[in-house]
């Protein structure tokens, strides 16, 4: 592994980045270059798909928001064969989502460059959006406090699953962009290995040494965000195994299905619950009511929600986009961290962890219920 | 059946409601028993909680 300086210097970190990656297009290390961007306004951030380095201007890859999990993106680019290779920029919930999607057959990593940075958190897309049109918006200066741990601007902070989330590198990079721990409005960490890091030192970057502090400084926020978790999980367990207090929890679903449509591993082309199996007649929902007394609608709710702890527990990497993209913010992002850590215990699975992993679900096992 | 099992341990339905069994088409007495088995027991836990609730 070999770790280079990226000078920034103040007011500068977005164009020494749009270099950087522009020297990565023009020299053919990649062949196109997904990486968030904002939007003219700049109140938005988004991914764009970019191949001409002029495309590269307005990049603003450490942004604290992102309006869906890319690992999505990154399938839709690579289920078949693209035949260029393709830069991704990507954070680490986007890069265990992908390799998730590997394993499920939805993406491919043969034609891809991963780069990976720090990412300490988002802010809820509005909130980011509150916070650029508020005024007073410095990402330089927010970048640095987060990369000690202090991730609050005014009266909003990250989201919730990234309160509760360690995961600050982009696990499977090729190429890594460090800002955690260090003064990105300085300088960034850039690290690669082999044939790419000879490239990277092409390009005309520096060496640079390591950086104990770095390190230090991610452990703390990493045992702060893990306590974080452990709370949360906590005050939730109360309502887990309680069937009433769930459904009472689950109540404000509107069946408007944003968290199947949010969720990276949600895949299906067909969703059950669009199909028929679900269209009731009237004289079902009547027939219901009747022999219930009362039916609360939309019906199916608690089963639509066990469907997708059933279906996506054992492969959720903990974004949280599903909680984002909730009009109710139903907790489902500590529920899914519940539940998923439940049945990835018991296969002792870690999602994201390697692409070679075997899923739980492809993988019979004789003594998958023992011992229990 | 353990991401299902636990999944609806979960939301607070008893796992005991579903059953999971290797029966070969040869062993009919034994799928026939099995069944009983299986009604039996879930005559015991009585009808799932979930119907009484205000939704299915």
């Amino acid at each position: 592994m070999k770790t280079f300086t990226l000078s920034t210097g103040a007011g500068n970190l977005n164009n020494a980045l749009a270099s950087f990656f522009s020297g990565l297009l023009e020299s053919g290390v990649v062949d196109a270059l997904l990486a968030p961007r904002e939007v003219k306004s700049k109140s938005n951030v988004v991914m764009t798909l970019i191949t001409d380095p002029a495309g590269l201007k307005s990049i603003s890859p450490l942004a604290p928001v992102a309006m869906q999990n890319a690992a999505r993106m990154v399938a839709s680019l690579t289920v078949t064969d693209p035949g260029q290779k393709i830069g991704v920029v990507l954070r680490s919930c986007e890069t265990r989502a992908l390799v998730e999607l590997v394993k499920l057959q939805q993406a491919n990593l043969d034609n891809l460059v991963i780069i990976g940075m720090d990412c300490l958190g988002t802010f809820e897309p509005l909130d980011y959006r509150r916070l650029i049109t508020g005024g007073g918006w410095d990402l330089e200066q927010w970048l640095t406090a987060a990369a000690g741990g202090e991730t609050a601007a005014g009266e909003y902070n990250i989201r919730s699953a990234c309160a509760m989330c360690g995961h600050i590198t982009a696990e499977h990079a090729h190429i890594s962009i460090g800002w955690a721990g260090l003064n990105p409005a300085a300088e960034l960490l850039i690290e690669a290995d082999g044939e790419l890091a000879a490239r990277l030192a092409g390009l005309g970057l520096k060496e640079a040494a390591a950086n104990p502090g770095r390190e230090q400084a991610m452990e703390r926020i990493r045992a702060a965000r893990q306590a974080h978790k452990e709370q949360r999980i906590q005050e939730f367990a109360g309502l887990t195994g309680d069937l009433s207090a769930m459904v009472d929890e689950l109540a404000g679903c509107l069946r408007c299905y944003n968290c199947r449509q949010a969720c990276p591993i949600c895949f299906c082309q067909e969703c059950v619950f669009i199909s028929p199996v679900f269209r009731h007649t009237p004289e079902d929902y009547l027939g219901w009511a009747r022999m219930k007394g009362a039916l609360e609608m939309p019906t199916d709710t608690l089963l639509f929600h066990l469907t997708r702890i059933n279906h996506m527990g054992v492969s959720c990497v903990g974004c949280g986009h599903c909680e984002s993209a909730c009009p109710s913010k139903l907790p489902l992002s500590v529920l899914f961290q519940v539940a998923g850590q439940r049945v990835q215990d018991i296969f002792g699975y870690v999602p994201g962890r390697s692409a070679e992993e075997e899923l739980p679900q492809t993988t019979y096992r004789e003594n998958e219920l023992e011992p229990r | 059946m353990a991401i299902l099992k636990s999944s609806l341990e979960t939301f607070g339905i008893s796992p005991e409601r579903v059953w999971f069994r290797f029966i070969s088409a040869s062993e009919g007495k034994l799928f026939a028993e099995t069944v009983t088995e299986m009604v039996a027991r879930l005559k015991e836990l009585g009808p799932n909680p979930a119907k009484k609730l205000c939704e299915v």
